[in-house]
């Protein structure tokens, strides 16, 4: 009897600690979510409907960003009663929350907030919505402010056949392509043409000398210029046969890896894709010709 | 395995043969025609010197080799875990690269040790192997030590027995007596290398002791992994038992310098405390502790000017009048040190239970400052203000006859008692505190353990839509296979 008694008791105990466990916050970092802000805690659910809760005062945010972007800035004052913001893209899987600052001098009864955010590189180009609403300490949402956030589609280049490397962070990738004819495109050799020996003889007037061209050696010796993309460029119909194209980690410039991802474009449609992941690890081989983890093959005919 | 019984085993074994053989080939042989009457009844000469030469040449042997640099005590056991499930798992990887799933299987420990108690000397080497961050083999435990008297056994911490009634050492198979007042323990024992923290009862309690899987937050935190470097001084005498010593003040798992020392100082560190059976049933145990030495801080070398660039209006292209922004380099920081310490009172009872088993109740309380190591590593320089820390916990096992033991634990642990949040408006007190109930049950016979463990882990990791710091989720279902030899 003492024994079942204990057992009942302990039941009741594990139970309790079980039932304690709900409503805490789940651990989720929110990686698959269209928007990222730094510091800012992911709830997987849309934002309640309820709007009982303080208003934004006023929000100031960059219009124009472009995917993969990040250190973004967002900041505004909110009513008094406000101790956080939140913040999502409309139409994203979840919203970040970011406790409200001090106020300023200016203004001293509303409390500041300011988001550092960033999108990701595979979010559609164009208009979002940036949603920020203020929230109490009792967890009451307040009204929506909406500012628009035109997304820029990545440039690229024109041409018959296009092929790209982009990454997302200021590590030095470099894009090698090897053409049917043996000749490998790459920082060091940025065009298809290469001159013939003087053996070979006087050069005909009519032969081509163009092609293929590389456009940049981009973050070149980790000096980042904004770019973070390579384009392998015929903007004349490229010559038929099997394209092989390889991606050269030369560096990651103290960056703990670096997301990369070819396309390749044949008059204006995609015809290959890949993706991937530079670690230290690929930083340790030659740089040179034939250098570069494969990430595609074309057959372009 | 004790080879000296063994060798001595052998010896015996091998004069034994010898005479068996002698004798066998007595019988093989035709039976000699009976001696005349009034001679002895002796092999021939040449062949009993043969004998006698072959057996004491076989005594010399076995005597020579029971001289050598063995016998050695042979241990070790493994810790295999299944995280069932952990709620804080992300099939993710942090900022630098590390994965955040914890639901897997993980060899926790094995280890291997190897010691030799020899009179007024005693040695020691244990070896780890373990997959927690990636595999990882490190020596864990070496020391050398000298005891007096020289008939005591080495002098094993903690002293009390171990609640998974190995009935044994913790660290090894040397057998321990019984009765709590008269443990045999030398009267001083100095001991030189890499050996556990003699502070409080669950730093230095072995791993394969513990009727839990791990220790509490609060000596993880203060003692990570609780070995260190030094020279240490302990031994008993009747009830009183004590320990002192002097150590690097960074444990191997030191999340700073593990296993090194970055300062010049070194850390003092004590236990004083007694052991005594009240009753039959009854035995009591407990002490006091302290910990006191300096931290590091560790200094920033010189940096260069740096040009960063913002693209602030996302149009790919560097705007050198408003996306640039130059951030001035700064010269050479020095490192500095700064005080540190800890107290700490434990209390242990065993109270042996008809029928049952033994019910062990278990105690323990920390104060310190800037001693965190391992969890959230103190650095009051760049806190600008001392960290003060302070944990407890209170636990209970009992022993469901042999075969079985389950147990409760409540740990709780303030990495700053003095934690502050800044709010619009205000500057708040923060509970930055952690505690876990621990529920443990275990199935094991003489040689090997199963254990299941429930964790409830409350925190103040997470933040609520509000913004104010609320508890991340973070249980967890383990399961260990434990086999000790």
């Amino acid at each position: 009897m003492r024994a079942g008694t204990l057992v009942v008791l302990l039941a009741l105990f594990v139970a309790g600690v079980l039932l304690g466990a709900c409503g805490r916050t789940r651990a989720d970092e929110g990686r698959d979510a269209k928007l990222h802000v730094e510091g800012g805690h992911f709830f997987r659910e849309p934002m309640p409907a309820d709007e009982s809760g303080p208003k934004v005062l006023s929000a100031t945010v960059a219009a124009r960003t472009r995917a993969g972007s990040v250190e973004q800035a967002c900041a505004g004052d909110l009513e008094r009663a406000a101790t956080s913001v939140a913040v999502a893209l409309a139409g994203d899987v979840g919203y970040w929350i970011v406790p409200a600052g001090i106020p300023l001098a200016s203004a001293p009864s509303a409390p500041t907030f300011e988001v550092v955010f960033g999108v990701t590189a595979d979010i559609a180009p164009g208009r979002h919505d940036l949603v920020l609403r203020a929230v109490d300490s009792a967890g009451h949402f307040g009204p929506a402010v909406v500012r628009p956030l035109d997304v820029a589609a990545p440039e690229r280049p024109h041409g018959r056949l296009v092929i790209s490397l982009r990454w997302h962070n200021e590590a030095d990738l470099d894009l090698h392509v090897v053409l049917p004819s043996g000749i490998e495109l790459f920082k060091r050799n940025r065009t298809e043409y290469e001159r013939p020996p003087p053996s070979a003889g006087p050069v005909p007037p009519d032969a081509p000398t163009d092609g293929g061209v590389l456009d940049r050696d981009s973050n070149a010796m980790c000096v980042p210029d904004g770019q973070r993309a390579e384009n392998a460029v015929w903007s004349e119909a490229p010559p038929s046969g099997r394209y092989v194209v390889r991606v050269d980690t030369f560096s990651l410039c103290g960056a703990p890896s670096a997301d990369w991802r070819v396309e390749a474009f044949l008059d204006g449609a995609r015809i290959g894709e890949a993706r991937g992941t530079s670690t230290e690890v690929d930083t340790r081989f030659d740089h040179n010709r034939g250098a570069g983890v494969l990430a595609l093959e074309l057959d372009v005919p | 395995m004790r080879l000296v019984p063994v060798m001595r085993r052998c010896s015996c074994g091998l004069v034994i043969v010898g005479a068996a053989l002698s004798s066998t080939r007595g019988f093989a042989q035709t039976p000699p025609a009976p001696p005349p009457l009034g001679t002895t009844n002796a092999a021939p000469a040449p062949a009993r010197d043969d004998l006698e030469a072959r057996v004491a040449r076989l005594e010399k042997a076995a005597a020579s080799k029971s001289d050598g640099p063995l016998p050695v005590t042979v241990s070790g056991y493994v810790h295999m875990d299944w995280i069932v499930f952990r709620q804080t798992s992300q099939d993710e990887v942090t900022q630098d690269g590390q994965p955040l799933n914890e639901n897997r299987f993980v060899l926790r420990r094995a280890r291997l040790r190897a010691e030799r108690d020899h009179g007024l000397f005693h040695g020691a080497f244990e070896i780890d192997a373990n997959t927690i961050d990636g595999p990882q083999l490190r020596p864990i435990n070496a020391e050398a030590s000298f005891k007096w008297p020289a008939d005591r056994p080495y002098a094993r911490t903690p002293w009390a027995y171990d609640p998974s009634s190995t009935r044994g050492s913790v660290d090894g198979p040397v057998q321990m007596p019984r009765s709590l007042s008269s443990t045999g323990e030398p009267w001083f024992m100095v001991t030189a290398g890499l050996f556990r923290t003699p502070f409080g009862f669950e730093v230095p309690e072995s791993e394969r002791a513990r009727p839990w899987l791990e220790r509490s937050t609060m000596s993880n935190a203060m003692f990570p992994q609780s070995f260190d470097l030094g020279v240490r001084v302990l031994g008993g005498y009747r009830f009183l038992r004590y320990a002192f010593g002097i150590v690097n003040g960074a444990p191997i798992g030191e999340r700073t310098f593990p296993g090194r020392d970055p300062n010049e100082s070194k850390d003092l560190v004590f236990r004083v405390g007694g052991a005594t059976a009240i009753t039959e049933a009854i035995r009591v145990e407990g002490g006091v502790s302290g910990v006191s030495g300096r931290g590091f801080h560790r200094g920033q070398p010189a940096t260069k000017d740096l040009i960063q660039w913002q693209d602030s209006n996302a149009d790919g292209v560097i705007d050198n009048t408003t996306e640039l922004q130059v951030i001035p380099g700064s010269p050479a920081t020095p490192s500095e040190s700064f005080k540190r310490f800890a107290v700490g009172a434990d209390l242990r009872a065993t109270i042996t239970l008809p029928m049952l088993g033994d019910l062990h109740l278990r105690a323990e309380v920390v104060r310190g400052s800037n001693i965190d190591r391992g969890l959230f590593v103190s650095d009051p320089v760049v806190a600008t203000r001392d960290l003060r820390q302070l944990g407890y916990y209170i636990g209970a096992s009992q022993e469901i006859t042999r075969w079985a033991l389950v147990g409760v634990r409540y740990d709780r642990y303030d990495p700053d008692a003095d934690a502050r949040e800044q709010e619009p408006f205000t500057l708040v007190p923060r509970d930055t505190s952690m505690s876990t109930w621990s529920f443990s049950a275990a199935g094991r016979t003489r040689i090997a353990r199963l254990i299941a463990q429930y964790d409830h882990r409350q925190n103040a990791l997470g933040r609520d839509a509000s913004g104010r710091p609320t508890t991340l989720a973070d249980d967890s279902f383990t399961l260990r296979a434990e086999v000790h030899f």
